[in-house]
């Protein structure tokens, strides 16, 4: 950078300053459109993209929610069904153990009618 | 010193969009300007042009000049006004509201000092608060000066001659380097009490731009090349301290630039797999809900499912307009928006068609070509959602306006979206057009003092999109309803009187 020096003539320090000037002018003008593209364009799409990003993992998480619940939703009712048909077996085993049951209060009955039977009839003879 | 001795000039050009807002920040002001004069500097703009009107019919003083910068219109100002303080405030800009109270204190407190500054906060398209160097002649030279809604005294700008006008730009500064080389003082309140608003488009970012900043401030710096000499090796000192602040500035822009550009995209990156894992689990990018579909859900703009939403906000309109239709009223098609909206002063409702086979029409006329509708006929017009189905807008504007009596009012309204029109058979004609506020405001003008008309703009983006898609405005929140982008109307609500005299020609 060009200082002059202290003896320079009023004329010098005028152009000296005109030169910096002329480098400040050039800075400011780099500078504004850097400004103009970061202010105007860049950190407002940064921004505009970042709320996008956002929006996209909102959605996928819910998406991702959606699906574990649908998953659990399947577990449950695998699980149902095949406790449904664990009742099934067990009111069809029910079924049959209370067929047996009275199967064998019939015979039961029978077998008292035979027992009884001569019984009564002797007694009806007499 | 009393109360009500500051003068605030506001230049204006084309700012008509942003100056309501300027003006209501100084009669908001705790301490109240005796005067307030807004200097039109020109301006093209019709919107503008019209709001200044407006300004002017609500007691505002407001001058117009042809189009000679802003140094000659700040000074045109000033040259109107006579109270000891002065502040010139763009009209893009805004006070807070103890902006003038503090500032002039200073000044009253002060008789040594001429100028009283203050702190900004930047709006709009950027934002920072930025503190004016000291006011001294090195630093106005070095690293610039104070905001040009600075209060000065009256007696400085005498001293100085006003603002040089031969400045396109950088007028300010050269009137601050002046005041202070003719010997006024400037002090800066801390305090960001001014609001500056940032533009794109502002006229020193495209002075800058376009290297005209540069042409002109060399201009101006000669102009003070005394000064610049007498202040010798120390100006150049703190002139290349500043250049070194300047590129630290720019280095740190161009790290801002890499970071950003980093960033966006790393965000690209994040978006493409949010979408692709989206894809993947069979979803729509986008939550499209009961709108994803390719028919709208109403062909006949929902007024199966309820009120039309563009009804809405033409029926406010009429509510708030109940009073001018009166008298003798025109209606378009059927009676039923003057006989629903008149008010109690209809002495009776006509009915335009163009279709002789409307039962109802007691005016068989095309509207284009409506020579044989008497001139003067009709206290008031309803042309609602008319115009867009009518090719010849001008020919039909040109007789709605004659047929008017001189005092009628046309309320008139026009779609900006709306779905082709399903009657008849529109694809082959019959409906012709959608509207931009702009093209409204063109089209009112070529008939109508721009003092005689005003135009309103309702709807966004949501009434639009719910608009095409058929709903109504159950359909839509309530608050959705209340909110206008001017960027996405749905529909223009014009209010035009003719004026009494017979041939209002275009201003």
């Amino acid at each position: 950078m060009m200082v002059p020096r202290s003896e320079s003539s009023p004329q010098d320090i005028f152009e000296a300053f005109i030169q910096l000037e002329e480098q400040s002018c050039d800075l400011l003008k780099r500078a504004y459109a850097l400004e103009h593209q970061l202010d105007s364009a860049l950190s407002p799409l940064v921004q505009r993209r970042k709320a996008e990003l956002q929006r996209l993992q909102g959605r996928l998480a819910a998406a991702d929610d959606e699906q574990q619940h649908t998953g659990r939703m399947k577990e449950l009712e695998r699980d149902n069904a095949e406790s449904r048909q664990h009742i099934e077996t067990l009111t069809a085993a029910l079924a049959r153990a209370e067929g047996m049951l009275a199967e064998l209060e019939g015979r039961r009955r029978r077998g008292w009618r035979r027992y009884f039977s001569p019984y009564r009839a002797s007694r009806q003879r007499k | 010193m009393a109360v009500s001795d500051i003068a605030v000039i506001i230049p204006c050009y084309n700012h008509g969009r942003t100056i309501r807002e300027t003006l209501e920040s100084v009669r908001a002001q705790t301490r109240q300007p005796a005067e307030i004069v807004i200097v039109d500097d020109g301006s093209t703009h019709l919107q503008t042009r019209q709001v200044l009107r407006a300004l002017g019919a609500a007691a505002y003083r407001v001058v117009h000049t042809a189009n000679r910068g802003v140094a000659a219109a700040r000074n045109h100002g000033v040259r109107l006004t006579s109270a000891p303080y002065i502040v010139l405030l763009d009209a893009d800009d805004v006070l807070e509201p103890t902006y003038l109270e503090k500032t002039a204190r200073r000044l009253d407190e002060k008789p040594a000092v001429g100028f009283v500054s203050t702190a900004l906060q930047a709006f709009g398209a950027a934002s920072y608060v930025w503190t004016p160097p000291p006011c001294t002649l090195l630093n106005a030279l070095a690293r610039g000066t104070v905001h040009p809604a600075t209060m000065f005294r009256r007696v400085m700008w005498e001293a100085v001659g006003g603002v040089d006008e031969t400045f396109r730009t950088c007028e300010d500064l050269d009137f601050w380097i002046a005041a202070m080389e003719a010997g006024f003082e400037g002090e800066v309140l801390e305090e960001a009490l001014f609001r500056y608003r940032v533009r794109e488009e502002s006229k020193h970012h495209n002075h800058v731009s376009r290297g005209t900043y540069r042409q002109v401030k060399l201009a101006v710096l000669a102009k003070h090349q005394k000064t610049i000499e007498a202040l010798g090796l120390d100006l150049l000192r703190l002139k290349e301290e500043f250049i070194v602040e300047q590129r630290t500035h720019l280095a740190y822009l161009e790290t801002q630039m890499r970071e950003h550009e980093r960033e966006r995209q790393q965000l690209e990156g994040e978006i493409a797999v949010a979408a692709q894992r989206l894809r993947e689990r069979g979803r729509d990018i986008l939550d499209w809900g009961d709108l994803r579909r390719w028919t709208p859900l109403s062909p006949v703009w929902g007024i199966d499912r309820g009120k039309i939403i563009d009804r809405y906000y033409i029926e406010a309109f009429l509510t708030e307009h109940r009073a001018d239709i009166r008298g003798r009223v025109l209606d378009v098609k059927d009676s039923f928006y003057g006989v629903t909206y008149g008010s109690d002063a209809v002495t009776r409702v006509d009915v335009l068609d163009i279709d002789p086979s409307n039962s109802e029409a007691t005016v068989v006329a095309d509207l284009t070509k409506a020579d044989e509708v008497p001139t003067g006929t009709f206290d008031c017009f309803l042309l609602l959602q008319t115009l867009h189905i009518i090719y010849d807008v001008r020919g039909a504007l040109f007789h709605a306006h004659r047929i008017l009596k001189p005092g009628g009012v046309l309320l008139c309204t026009l779609p900006a979206v709306s779905r082709v029109n399903c009657e008849g058979a529109a694809l082959e004609g019959g409906d012709y057009w959608r509207f931009t506020e702009a093209s409204v405001r063109e089209l009112f003008s070529e008939l109508f003092p721009l003092e005689d008309f005003e135009v309103h703009a309702f709807g966004n983006v949501m009434t639009d999109a719910g608009f095409l898609y058929g709903l109504s405005t159950q359909d839509l929140p309530p608050e959705a309803l209340e909110f206008n982008d001017p960027w996405f109307p749905l529909v223009f609500c014009v209010r035009a009187v003719k004026a009494p005299a017979p041939a209002a020609a275009k201003t």
